[in-house]
């Protein structure tokens, strides 16, 4: 299967924060949930990815081609949906009409218009006015207009209601019905990827923890509610994460190495991300 | 830039529309007056006022980050800005050269020569002001590029009028009669001058900068 996406080595330096020698590969076809909480690096990731910020280190391909020789080109098969909708306030669905095909030679007036009809976004209100679900609508109705391969989904569902979001989920899953088509979506929502990812990439404080087939993650790992007992009696590779609390202990097991006799519940993405973060903080 | 002049326009829609309306009420008064010299004042601020809002606007609902993950370079969308500046320029000039016209027409003992070249000095102002307001608004955003667009104007303009009522500016030769026609001979090369390493550094700035 092609890559869509490959980060290598993605390293950027703040002065309280850096991303540290980030890789994984997107397949092409494929719905990648990109997790981790705020401030771990997913928005850092994906700017990196756009060019808005200059790497330090590490090579970004997209489509096969280096984010920054071909930015341009590369861009044209980009569609990208912010956390908030960056489309400028004042402006009214019938400028943006205007104004999109001169920005992307591949706009499609005709999807935009059926997207606009199905989603009834208002034509007379200016963006400003519109509602958060709507900005949001509008936002990836524009990032589908122009037959782009690549969808990137900054935190693009937080702050939604689960109506719209559920329905910007089947809109995803409608768009990658084309095999040409992938989506990068970073979410700290993880119900929303449960549903639709076919990877997870958990990235945290600035490293890749994971990144890997949802279902094989979730058929290898399992939440054990023991003791600290129970634990010391595991081979210590087999478990990823620990949280103590009053009752004992919660761990993040893999499966096959824990006694069948033992109870163990299945991990949920979100159960591997909280558990793999709050472990090391304790 | 085509989609990006059209995004500007369309954005200050509103203020343009109050523009046209000072611009035209304003000429009617300095025609009234007979004063065309106001009519110049007139395009140096407002030549700078729309590139400020165009940016404000932009900051505001963080068009930035939006704009450089379309397929625009930041070459482009910098001369964007540059164009926009122009193209309120020139707008106004044609409103200006129209109102000095009438002026002339009215006031026969008007010194058609000096009023033109009045206009033209002041074209100059407006293309030097818009040059050193662009590459601000990139480096420090709307709110401060404000305060040093006041400081780089008015504290020169302050020294030399200062400087004139002393009458020490004339001891230079730049401010004798030769010295001032030389000025206004190379002035033009000079605009020109400051218009393109302003664009540079404009450019410059965008690319440096993360969004």
């Amino acid at each position: 299967m092609d890559a869509t996406l490959q980060i290598k080595d993605l390293c950027k330096s703040y002065s309280d924060f850096a991303l540290d020698h980030v890789s994984f590969t997107l397949p092409q076809g494929c719905i990648m949930g990109f997790i981790g909480e705020n401030g771990a690096g997913k928005s850092t990731t994906i700017k990196a990815i756009l060019n808005l910020i200059r790497r330090d280190q590490g090579e970004i391909l997209v489509f096969g081609k280096d984010n920054i020789q071909d930015e341009l080109e590369i861009k044209e098969r980009i569609g990208v949906v912010f956390d908030s909708m960056n489309l400028p306030d004042l402006l009214r669905i019938q400028e943006i009409k205007k104004m999109m095909p001169s920005l992307y030679r591949n706009w499609d007036a005709a999807e935009f218009a059926q997207y606009v009809d199905r989603f009834e976004l208002p034509g007379k209100k200016i963006v400003k006015d519109f509602s958060r679900g709507m900005k949001m609508k509008l936002a990836i109705a524009v990032a589908l207009s122009h037959h782009a391969q690549l969808l990137l989904l900054d935190e693009a569902t937080s702050g939604l209601d689960p109506i719209v979001r559920d329905e910007l989920l089947d809109l995803l899953l409608e768009y990658i019905q084309d095999p040409a088509n992938s989506i990068l979506f970073s979410s700290h929502i993880t119900g929303d990827l449960e549903k639709i990812a076919d990877y997870i990439t958990f990235i945290h404080k600035g490293t890749i923890r994971f990144s890997e087939r949802k279902d094989l993650l979730l058929e290898k790992y399992d939440v054990l509610k023991g003791s600290d007992s129970q634990l010391r009696q595991l081979d210590p590779t087999a478990v990823k994460g620990v949280r103590h609390n009053q009752f004992g202990i919660e761990a993040l097991v893999e499966r096959d190495k824990v006694p069948a006799s033992w109870i163990t519940d299945p991990a949920s993405i979100e159960d591997l991300m909280v558990l793999i973060a709050k472990g090391e903080q304790q | 830039m085509k989609g990006l002049l059209i995004k500007d326009f369309c954005n200050l829609k509103k203020q343009i529309k109050l523009t046209g309306i000072f611009v035209i009420l304003y000429t009617g008064w300095a025609v009234a007056m007979k004063m065309p010299s106001f009519i110049g004042v007139m395009l140096i601020f407002l030549s700078m006022t729309l590139p400020i809002s165009s940016i404000s606007y932009d900051e505001a609902s963080q068009w930035y980050r939006y704009a450089f993950s379309l397929p625009i370079s930041r070459r482009t969308f910098v001369l964007s800005k540059y164009v926009l500046g122009f193209l309120v320029m020139l707008a106004c000039l044609v409103v200006s050269a129209i109102g000095n016209w009438v002026i002339l027409m009215l006031d026969g003992t008007a010194d058609a020569v000096s009023s033109w070249i009045v206009l033209g000095v002041c074209l100059e102002f407006s293309i030097i002001i818009l040059s050193l307001c662009i590459p601000l608004l990139f480096q420090f955003g709307a709110e401060k590029a404000r305060i040093w667009l006041v400081i780089l104007t008015v504290a020169p303009s302050s020294a030399l009028i200062s400087l004139a009522n002393f009458g020490v500016l004339s001891e230079f030769p730049l401010f004798q009669e030769e010295g001032i026609k030389a000025l206004l001979f190379s002035s033009p090369l000079f605009t020109l001058a400051i218009f393109l390493i302003s664009f540079r550094i404009s450019v410059g700035i965008c690319r440096r900068k993360e969004y």
